[in-house]
């Protein structure tokens, strides 16, 4: 039989056969790889990075807290609210680590992990690991009451919200300066978020939730007061 | 037992008879049920007799059924010795089984949503009869398999029972042990309680932290940027469907090889002593399935679930805590105590390499194990090194669990840990232990009130505050404390009670209190009214 004979040689030449089984492996293989990507797809819940979230609006900036006071919690948009001589930062609540939700300790003065006992200072520099990078921070803008956005926090290396009307201490005015006012480009200018000019009525903080920062990798000392 | 041959030759002769008469209906009907087996051999099995046919009705049901044939037809008999297997995988298989069948029970109340699944528990808790048994039972089974399957693996390794052609099984062995690992940490969440919330929440953000996958496996799992319904419904359907049905069928792949491949290997000392001709020959001999171990595995079931359910009923209590609240992570939260070590890993540093990278490493040094072990012996006195790393291994588990305690180096101010340490936020502490009624309205001032006159389980409990916070004072860590412990009458059937406690802090030089409000009711969880 011609099949016997089949068996008994070596194959050297790709049969129509061994062809067509090989192509059904690598169709199987290609089918298979699609259904895990289709399920993988269907499984993918319908958030984008930096899409949590919303924006908030703090009300006047006479509303806001003293420049000494703790920080305030916003539960529904998932910060802490900091204000200090140089501005205002809005600190995400959850810890860095491993997202467990941070607490504000008034007797050490730090943002505290319940989880694995990480701690932040009050302007969001890691006090003590296991966490390796300080606070994130949501974007802060201050607004006008017809919408006009006078100073936001600079996405690239976060830091506070200059707050007309308070004037910055030295210790942290290489701080306020990391905020970037938008409708000036020479900090000598007076304008609108500029420490020095007094806060017209009307002025809102809106803090974007959308927009989320990183924290700083590495360490610092705990600043008190900030 | 002593059998005098006549007894032994006796039914054969009745059931070739009862074949050819009336009888023979039930007996054909035995053998249709009973894969082949007639009422005289069904007999001769219970009597422990040898068998009634030839060749054996024995042997040839593990041919002819499905679930005998899963089971190997005989053992050697120092294979079943019960120092040499202590029986580690048979009872992780028999907590697989309780959990599967506990569990398809509770499903009939379970609500896989935030809004319903709390209150379902504590529905299945209160109002149905046995639920809170059978929830008991869920839970402790659960634990037992883990407990029984790491021991299980230790056995393995120190009999040397990993290699050669039972390699493979192994293999299969491991994935098992972390199939159980997974589906008890899905079980986790379900409740859906602080305690699963914020479990639950760490460890899929070290999922997070695997690199390049990392972000969407989290958001795979937690089916959003937070854990929310869609999430609770993921771990729903990955407990109770896709890693129920895996494990089974790894369970299938593991337990085939040690029932039809290479069996249960004998102990080291039969396989490379010097024993003598009649020891080896004993054991070697064969105890058959049918019916020595069948009775015996019968026997080991009864014993288990008679464990399960005393405990559930006299010793344990699973746990549920306060309703989850995504907007607050209680104090002192705790992974589950086996994964303490990897929570005592993450204390040490990097998320990324001690959270992940170590854990990976450990599974695959326990799946290279059998090509890495080129140890000649088995015996355990011939293999120091196994003996030293297994020993080794145990001991930095534990440590690693006790750095991962809540208390191991999270500095909690001293007033708070010890409000903590008497009504955790958590969980229940000595003070919410207190029967309502022992619970007298009044100011007490350590110090200066006598625990002793007090009601005894109120006074047991003043007394330990007390002495914390003298403890906590002598060490100079609430300098001039003042403690004071309120039981105000707030409503009808519910008191107020206070843990107020001021000192003078040192750095800021003024002074500073700490108060802690519990509200208790009469008719508490559990706990029925007078």
């Amino acid at each position: 039989m011609s099949q016997d004979h089949a068996l008994s040689r070596r194959v050297r030449n790709l049969g129509r056969r061994e062809l067509l089984s090989w192509s059904l492996m690598a169709a199987s293989a290609a089918l298979t790889a699609k259904l895990l990507d289709v399920s993988l797809r269907f499984a993918h819940p319908a958030v984008a990075a930096g899409e949590f979230g919303g924006q908030f609006d703090l009300g006047p900036v006479a509303d806001l807290p003293d420049t000494d006071a703790p920080p305030v919690n916003h539960p529904a948009g998932r910060f802490f609210l900091v204000r200090t001589h140089a501005g205002v930062t809005a600190f995400h609540k959850v810890c860095t680590h491993l997202s467990c939700l941070l607490a504000w300790d008034d007797q050490t003065a730090a943002f505290v992990c319940p989880c694995h006992g990480s701690q932040f200072s009050r302007t969001g520099e890691l006090a003590t690991g296991p966490a390796t990078r300080g606070l994130d921070q949501f974007a802060v803008q201050l607004v006008t009451p017809d919408g006009q956005v006078l100073a936001e926090t600079d996405l690239q290396r976060g830091g506070p919200v200059a707050i007309p009307g308070t004037a910055p201490r030295q210790e942290t005015a290489d701080s306020a300066a990391t905020s970037t006012p938008t409708s000036q480009a020479n900090d000598d200018e007076p304008a609108a978020g500029d420490a020095d000019t007094p806060a017209a009525p009307g002025w809102r903080l809106v803090v974007d939730t959308g927009r989320l920062i990183a924290g700083r990798p590495g360490r610092a000392g705990i600043q008190h007061g900030g | 037992m002593a059998v005098d041959e006549t007894s032994l030759e006796a039914p054969r002769q009745p059931a070739a008879e009862i074949m050819r008469t009336d009888a023979g209906v039930l007996d054909r009907l035995a053998r249709s049920l009973a894969a082949g087996m007639g009422l005289v051999e069904l007999r001769a099995l219970l009597r422990g007799d040898p068998p009634t046919e030839r060749p054996s009705p024995r042997y040839r049901a593990h041919t002819h059924s499905l679930l005998l044939h899963l089971r190997p037809r005989f053992y050697a008999q120092a294979s079943t010795r019960f120092t040499h297997t202590f029986r580690l995988g048979f009872f992780t298989t028999f907590f697989f089984i309780v959990e599967a069948i506990t569990g398809l029970i509770l499903m009939l109340y379970y609500v896989p949503t935030p809004e319903g699944a709390y209150e379902s528990i504590w529905r299945l808790m209160t109002r149905v009869p046995f639920g809170e048994l059978l929830r008991d039972i869920h839970r402790l089974a659960a634990e037992g398999m883990v407990i029984f399957a790491f021991l299980h693996l230790l056995r393995t390794f120190l009999t040397a029972s990993h290699r050669g052609k039972r390699a493979f099984t192994w293999l299969t062995g491991v994935f098992l042990g972390l199939l159980t690992l997974a589906l008890t940490f899905s079980g986790y969440l379900l409740p859906w309680d602080q305690l699963a919330y914020w479990a639950v929440t760490i460890g899929t953000s070290m999922a997070a932290a695997v690199p390049l996958i990392g972000d969407e496996l989290n958001i795979l799992l937690r089916g959003g940027a937070e854990i929310g319904a869609d999430g609770l419904l993921r771990f729903y359907l990955l407990h109770v469907i896709l890693l129920p049905a895996l494990a089974a069928l790894v369970l299938g792949v593991h337990y085939y090889g040690i029932a039809r491949r290479h069996g249960i290997s004998l102990p080291a000392d039969v396989e490379e002593g010097d024993l003598a001709p009649a020891a080896r020959a004993e054991a070697t001999r064969r105890i058959d399935f049918l019916p020595d171990l069948l009775i015996h595995e019968a026997f080991l079931v009864c014993v288990g679930l008679l464990a399960l359910i005393a405990a559930s009923i006299f010793l344990y209590d699973a746990p549920l805590e306060t309703h989850a609240n995504p907007q607050r992570t209680p104090l002192e939260t705790e992974a589950p105590w086996f994964f303490l070590w990897v929570q005592g890993l993450l204390k040490l540093g990097d998320v990324t390499l001690l959270g992940v990278a170590v854990p990976l490493a450990l599974v695959a040094l326990l799946l290279a194990v059998p090509y890495l072990d080129r140890s000649p012996h088995r015996r355990l006195r011939k293999r120091p090194l196994a003996l030293a790393l297994t020993t080794a291994g145990v001991a930095a588990l534990l440590t690693l669990s006790y750095i991962g305690t809540p208390r191991f180096g999270i500095a909690l101010p001293p007033a708070t840990v010890i409000a903590q340490t008497l009504a955790p936020e958590e969980g229940v502490g000595p003070l919410r232990s207190i029967p309502f009624d022992a619970l007298p309205v009044g100011v007490y001032v350590v110090g200066v009130d006598d625990p002793a006159g007090l009601p005894a389980t109120f006074g047991r409990v003043f007394a330990e505050y007390g002495r914390q916070v003298k403890l906590a004072s002598e060490r100079g860590r609430l300098p001039d404390a003042q403690a004071f412990l309120i039981v105000q009458e707030w409503q009808q059937d519910l008191k107020r009670v206070t843990l107020r406690i001021g000192w003078t802090d040192a750095q800021r030089g003024s002074r500073q209190t700490y108060e802690r409000d519990l509200y208790l009711h009469r008719q508490r969880a559990g706990e029925a009214a007078p």
